[in-house]
């Protein structure tokens, strides 16, 4: 073996390592290349832009593959290390193999010898260094990724995004000299609480969310003046001018029409109407499913029922409960106490639908046989700023009281509406009364602890007609059933505790300091300060307490009588004689029946108060007093829209005799016509909309005779629609006939007759 | 003028045309016989022959000659060429002219002209026929149908529709095959009817005009793919108010309803409800207060209607009674309400004879939806004009008396389709019944057209009126238009113009204020129906028994001579007078 074909040999092998490398960065560059155009594929680029890409990506693959490789600086050396690094039984003298043989020591001689026949025997062996499969594998990928791209998506069409949003194509022609709109879009921003998101209009129509914020904005093609948008209420806008054309933003809140405006060479042009459609937050809608309206319950049955409860919006729901109502007792001593109760599941009502329920536990509530609930469920949803509100129908649930039976029908309402109070005083008496009859009986400390207890009730009752003679709580006299409530917790405590006092009426005189609703007493107090003010003699003064109109003033009178009797028969209770507290109590009683028939008189005076019959003529049959009577009225009938009904006989002569160009008579009276349309498509938005924009264009444009034509008819049948179906009327019949043959039928007639 | 075969039509008098040519002549021959040239005979003879065809120019002669004819068979459009040929065949002397639109037929001659058609002997016409203004009073021939035109043949159309009331359009309409017919207004289609086999089948349209005017409606006609569309007049008049006076013991639902309905209306009404024995109530909507606590002839004249009920009719007194009959009598109408059935004595002239029927309930058919109302269990025995009836009784219509109208209404309780909201159902129910029975308004002047629709342009547009005097000025678009009255009747006057370019167009009454719409149709349109009318026309006139094949006649032909050989005469003569001085 020489040295030539050693030499050859590692020269062939060279050769095959700079082949595969280029044979390998060929499908590299093939790669990236295939890549990169379907990569520009997708962004719908210019071919130049592809070429230009996949150029440069080509040439920097080969670049960074031919300088990695040193395909360039390649000798017979990087061989060499590379076979002397990876075949150590070529012993790291494979660089001798390159030399001669002449120049060589001995050694070296022997060992090249001996390498090359290990050389030539493992020749078929040697393996190239390369990254060829991955290459091919790259490639591969990258040309199916190619294909994938390239068939099955679509490419991103630049241009769509401002064709898809551009509704200026939309828009009727626009006149050939002026600017006309050559961009137009409208974004939609629903309200915050809606949830919807920002949108672009595909319509200049406008169908969107009550309150939602419109964005117009519009490039002309030429400069313009004064743009403006112009709605059906007749506000307009104008346009503000920015750097890619003119835009505004407005709330849209009621549904009407609007129009684009703009001056250009001294002309307004007007676009076509295009309606404006709100969608109205609708009610909640709230249902309960599981229950009857009525239900009743007998004191064995588990006293606890499930309220499911279906709740829906279409935007949200904020908040939802149940008001629950409990009816306590019955006759004069009904007692109500109501309860916002929060749904158990879910915790916190939100979303646009939810099935919420809620276990109402009637003992836990506080009910007793014979008791009462009434309950309703409401809900809010989510708008800003008033939340929509709406509630279910009132259920009832009764617990049955099988000791007492009442006759009465209409369980869930027998409500006595008189006020327990006016009775109360009479209750007072008989306790006080039994009080005395069994006072031998009981024990001392008993009897004086029933006295003070009912020293205490009349006090309660002093207080209540106080507030109703402004003296007490003057301002709080419609929650009296929460006093109510708050008195019985009280007298609970004293009966039990021996608390005599505890809430005296100093308590209310500091209460009072207190009350945020002072100023009205200060007021009174001022009034009182005032007094030597002459001038006050001749002022109505609505906020002093003396002053308040509850009752008329006998009724003030008699009423402050019995609070004095009160504190009096208080008194004596509480000195623990009730003997002496009795006669006071009776007058006490006395007076307020007094009241209560009083307030009762008030209430006939509202009614009719016939005039008192005269005895003397009672059914005597006189009616010469009865006169004839006459009544005139004038009620003709008035036509609905004149002015349209004008318009179509005129309509239907111009399309009968294809007119060319329209008069300035016609227009005028297709103009009256388009007034009246317009009211009447501010109450049906976008019916007749197409009318209003074909009378404006016929207005402002000369049309050519079909155009004319067919617009002529579209109005034509928007009016015929417009006008409302009458009933069948009766109408004079009218015969024309020649006298001589009126007087034949009249002797025919006679001749009849005879 | 005829002259031993000749006939001359002059220009001028003849005289004048002989005096001047014979002067001429004379001065033209001694001009020529003082000139110093050659040829002087033949120069006399140019000039005798320029003056004759001068004269003949002026003088317009035509040959006569003896025609033997034994009629003349007159082909129109569509007619069946086998009856020509078989008329051909049987009587070889029936001379054959063809109208301009007809087709072609071997030796027959076209007319120009229908004005042409009076002085011929026209024995037989085949085809559409001739134009129902160009048959002649008295003409009669015999007359050979052509083939039946497809679409609309008959039309059934009232000259003018009435506002808010259902009005009906009928007709005939012969398909070949699926064909479709439309009512079109200019708001869409009002109402259709589809056929599916081929044949003459008829149809009524119906229609709510909610305008008044003057308007253009379309009748589309689908045969197979083609659609034609017919333009129809549509003339709605204004509903006309009616006065009306209510009369009643007592005040019941079924009249207080009634009377708002007519009250809602606009009509003029006039209430008289009795209280007690003297005392009235007296109510006057969209009326002037009038005095009516006594009835009297002049009162009652100035109302259309009356509406009372059997029970109030019934306590008239007998003057009372007597004035209200000679009211009917002389076109006072009456809608009598019954509100019971107890009371079934006579009241004479005024009561309509009832007879007990087993039912009080009915199902009647209004607005495409079927009602049960209660109805008096009663039925009328006497001829009647039924406006609502069932199929076994009258429930309402009127009766005649006189010029005037006695309605009855049986229906009871109509008022409960008021509280159900449904007006319109009892505005069916109550509209026809009041409309016919009320007074008729009796219009002194009229305007007749004899011209049947379609008109086409520069048709002649025959018309007759009926006025309120003898002076009348009739203008038709504005422009007056000279009237003939009639040689036998009073105040009857006919009148012809032609009809101008398609459209609506008006003839006036100038001193009466009436007047008449006439719409002008394109002459593309309606051209079944107007054949179909023709054809109609024509048979009138035809000899209804077997062909007549008329008995042997000669009349005489008259052939104008060419003014051209005149002419060329003149120039012959008159060139060698100006080329002999030449030669």
């Amino acid at each position: 073996m020489s040295n030539t074909e050693t030499k050859y040999r590692i020269s062939r092998l060279k050769n095959r390592y700079i082949i595969v490398r280029l044979l390998e960065v060929l499908f590299f560059v093939a790669s990236s290349v295939f890549l990169m155009l379907g990569i520009l594929y997708l962004l719908n680029t210019d071919f130049y832009v592809k070429v230009a890409f996949s150029f440069v990506t080509g040439t920097a693959v080969i670049a960074e593959r031919v300088l990695r490789y040193k395909l360039i600086y390649l000798t017979d050396q990087t061989l060499v290390r590379h076979l002397n690094f990876h075949y150590p039984q070529l012993e790291q003298s494979v660089d001798l193999l390159l030399l001669d043989v002449d120049s060589l020591a001995g050694l070296q001689q022997i060992q090249q010898r001996k390498i090359a026949s290990k050389f030539y025997s493992m020749y078929p062996e040697i393996k190239i260094p390369n990254l060829l499969p991955r290459s091919i594998g790259v490639f591969i990928f990258c040309v199916s990724a190619y294909f994938a791209l390239t068939s099955f998506a679509s490419p991103f069409d630049w241009s769509k995004r401002e064709s898809s949003t551009n509704l200026a194509p939309n828009l009727v022609k626009q006149n050939g000299n002026t600017a006309k709109i050559d961009f137009l879009s409208i974004t939609i921003t629903p309200p915050l609480y809606t949830g919807l998101k920002s949108f672009v209009a595909t319509s200049s129509d406008l169908k969107i969310p009550e309150g939602s914020v419109a964005t117009w904005s519009i490039r002309f093609s030429g400069e313009v003046e004064q743009p403006q948008i112009s709605f059906a209420n007749k506000d307009s806008i104008s346009l503000t001018h920015s750097k890619e054309g003119y835009s505004k933003s407005a709330i849209l809140k009621e549904t009407g029409f609007y129009q684009i405006q703009w001056k250009n060479d001294q002309k307004i042009t007007r676009s076509d109407y295009f309606k404006i459609e709100i969608v109205k937050d609708e009610l909640p809608k709230v249902a309960i499913d599981n229950l009857n309206q009525f239900t009743q319950l007998s004191l064995t049955n588990p006293l606890k029922v499930l309220v499911k409860s279906r709740l829906q919006d279409d935007y949200g729901l904020n908040s939802s409960t149940i008001i629950a109502t409990v009816s306590k007792g019955s006759g004069e001593s009904v007692k109500f106490r109501e309860e916002k109760l929060k749904f158990e599941t879910p915790k916190s009502i939100s979303g646009k639908k939810v099935n919420a329920s809620l276990t109402l536990d009637l003992i836990k509530l506080g009910m007793e046989a014979g008791d009462e609930l009434y309950f309703y469920v409401e809900a809010l949803d989510n708008k800003i700023p008033t939340p929509n509100y709406s509630r279910t129908e009132t259920f009832f649930i009764a617990i049955k009281d099988t000791v007492k039976q009442v006759a009465v029908e209409d369980e869930g309402l027998g409500v006595d509406l008189m006020p327990e109070y006016f009775r109360s005083q009479r209750q007072i008496i008989i306790d006080t009364e039994k009080l005395l009859k069994e006072k031998k009986r009981l024990a001392f400390q008993q009897f004086k602890s029933t006295s003070n207890e009912l020293g205490y009730d009349q006090k309660v009752l002093r207080l209540r007609y106080g507030q109703f003679l402004g003296e007490e709580f003057e301002g709080q006299i419609g929650k009296a059933s929460v006093e109510e409530d708050h008195d019985d917790h009280e007298s609970t405590i004293e009966k039990f505790g021996h608390t005599h006092d505890k809430e005296n009426e100093h308590n209310l005189v500091s209460d009072k300091k207190v009350d945020p609703t002072a100023h009205q007493h200060n007021e009174a107090q001022k009034g009182t300060d005032a007094k030597e003010n002459p001038l006050e003699a001749f002022a109505h003064n609505h906020d002093d307490g003396e002053e308040a109109t509850f009752f008329v003033q006998s009724v003030r009178a008699k009423l402050k009588a019995a609070l004095t009797v009160m504190w009096d028969a208080e008194l004596y209770l509480r000195l623990f004689e009730p003997e002496k507290s009795l006669p006071y109590q009776y007058t006490a009683l006395k007076l307020l029946k007094e009241i209560s028939n009083d307030s009762r008189i008030y209430v006939h005076r509202t009614g009719f108060d016939p005039p008192p019959l005269k005895e003397e003529k009672r059914l005597t049959g006189d009616l010469t007093e009865v006169r004839n009577s006459s009544a005139q009225t004038k009620q003709l009938s008035e036509e609905s829209f004149p002015e349209i009904r004008k318009a179509l006989v005129l309509l239907d002569y111009l399309v009968d005799q294809d007119v060319l160009t329209l008069s300035q008579k016609d227009k005028n009276q297709l103009r009256l016509a388009g007034q009246e349309l317009a009211v009447e498509i501010m109450n049906k938005p976008g019916k007749f909309l197409e009318g209003l924009s074909l009378l404006k264009k016929m207005e402002d444009t000369e049309m050519n005779k079909t155009d004319l034509h067919l617009s002529l008819r579209s109005i034509q049948k928007i009016f015929w629609k417009l006008i409302p179906v009458q009933p069948v009327s009766p109408s004079k019949a009218t015969i024309s006939a020649h006298e001589l043959d009126q007087q034949f039928l009249e002797s025919l007639m006679e001749l009849q007759h005879d | 003028m005829i002259e031993g075969g000749i006939s001359i039509h002059p220009i001028f008098p003849v005289w004048a045309i002989l005096v001047v040519g014979i002067f001429l002549l004379a001065f033209l021959i001694w001009k020529e016989v003082n000139r110093k040239i050659r040829f002087r005979k033949w120069r006399i003879v140019a000039v005798i022959i320029l003056l004759l065809s001068i004269t003949g120019l002026f003088l317009q002669p035509a040959v006569q000659r003896g025609v033997s004819s034994q009629g003349v068979v007159l082909l129109t459009p569509n007619y069946k060429k086998e009856i020509a040929d078989s008329l051909r065949k049987a009587n070889d002397q029936l001379t054959f002219l063809r109208t301009p639109n007809a087709a072609v037929y071997p030796r027959a001659t076209e007319i120009e002209a229908l004005s042409e058609l009076p002085e011929l002997n026209i024995r037989f016409v085949l085809g559409d026929g001739l134009p129902y203004y160009a048959i002649q009073k008295g003409v009669r021939f015999q007359y050979f149908k052509g083939e039946q035109p497809t679409g609309i043949v008959q039309l059934v159309s009232p000259s003018v529709f009435k506002l808010n009331q259902v009005n009906f359009i009928s007709g005939l309409f012969y398909s070949k095959g699926k064909s479709k017919v439309k009512l079109i207004s200019p708001g869409g289609v009002e109402d259709s009817v589809t056929y599916s086999i081929s044949g003459v089948h008829d149809f009524t349209f119906s229609f709510k005009p909610q305008q008044p005017g003057l308007f253009v409606y379309a009748i589309d006609v689908q045969d197979g793919n083609e659609v034609l569309s017919q333009k129809l007049p549509v003339e709605v008049t204004p509903s006309e108010r009616l006065n009306v006076l209510f009369i009643q013991n007592f005040p019941t639902s079924e009249a207080k309803y009634v009377k708002n309905f007519l009250m809602e209306q606009g009509h003029g009404l006039v209430v008289r409800s009795q209280l007690s024995k003297n005392n009235y109530r007296y109510e006057y909507a969209n009326h002037d207060q009038v005095r009516i606590d006594r009835l009297s002839p002049d009162l009652l004249n100035a109302f259309d209607l009356l509406i009372t009920d059997n029970e109030t009719l019934g306590s008239f007194n007998s003057m009372d009674k007597k004035m209200l009959e000679g009211a009917v009598k002389k076109g006072l109408g009456i809608v009598q309400l019954f509100n019971t059935i107890n009371n079934k004595k006579t009241n004479g002239f005024l009561s309509i004879p009832i007879t007990d029927f087993p039912k009080d309930t009915v199902q009647i058919q209004l607005n495409n939806a079927t009602y049960t109302l209660s109805a008096l269990s009663v039925a009328i025995n006497q001829d009647n004009t039924s406006i609502l009836q069932t199929k076994d009784r009258v429930l309402s219509g009127f009766v005649d008396r006189g010029a005037g109208k006695i309605g009855f209404q049986f229906l009871q309780e109509t008022y409960r389709l008021i509280l159900q909201g449904k007006q319109l159902e009892y505005a069916l129910i109550w509209s026809p019944l009041i409309e016919r029975s009320a007074r008729f308004k009796n219009q002194s002047s009229k305007i007749q057209l004899e011209n049947a629709f379609p008109i086409y342009p520069d048709e002649p547009i025959a018309l007759n009126v009926i006025a309120a005097k003898a002076q009348v000025r009739l203008k038709a678009d504005g422009i007056s238009l000279p009237l003939r009255e009639d040689v036998v009747i009073d105040n009857f006057f006919h009148g012809k113009t032609w009809a101008g370019k398609h459209g609506w167009h008006q003839f006036t009454l100038a001193d009466d204020a009436v007047t008449k719409n006439y719409y002008v149709s394109d002459e593309h349109e309606w051209q079944s129906l107007r054949r179909a009318q023709q054809q109609k026309a024509n048979e009138l006139v035809s000899y209804s028994d077997t062909v007549r094949l008329p008995r042997d006649q000669s009349s005489k032909e008259e052939k104008p001579i060419s003014l051209l050989l005149f002419f060329i005469t003149f120039l012959l003569s008159a060139g060698f007078l100006w080329l002999v001085p030449k030669l």
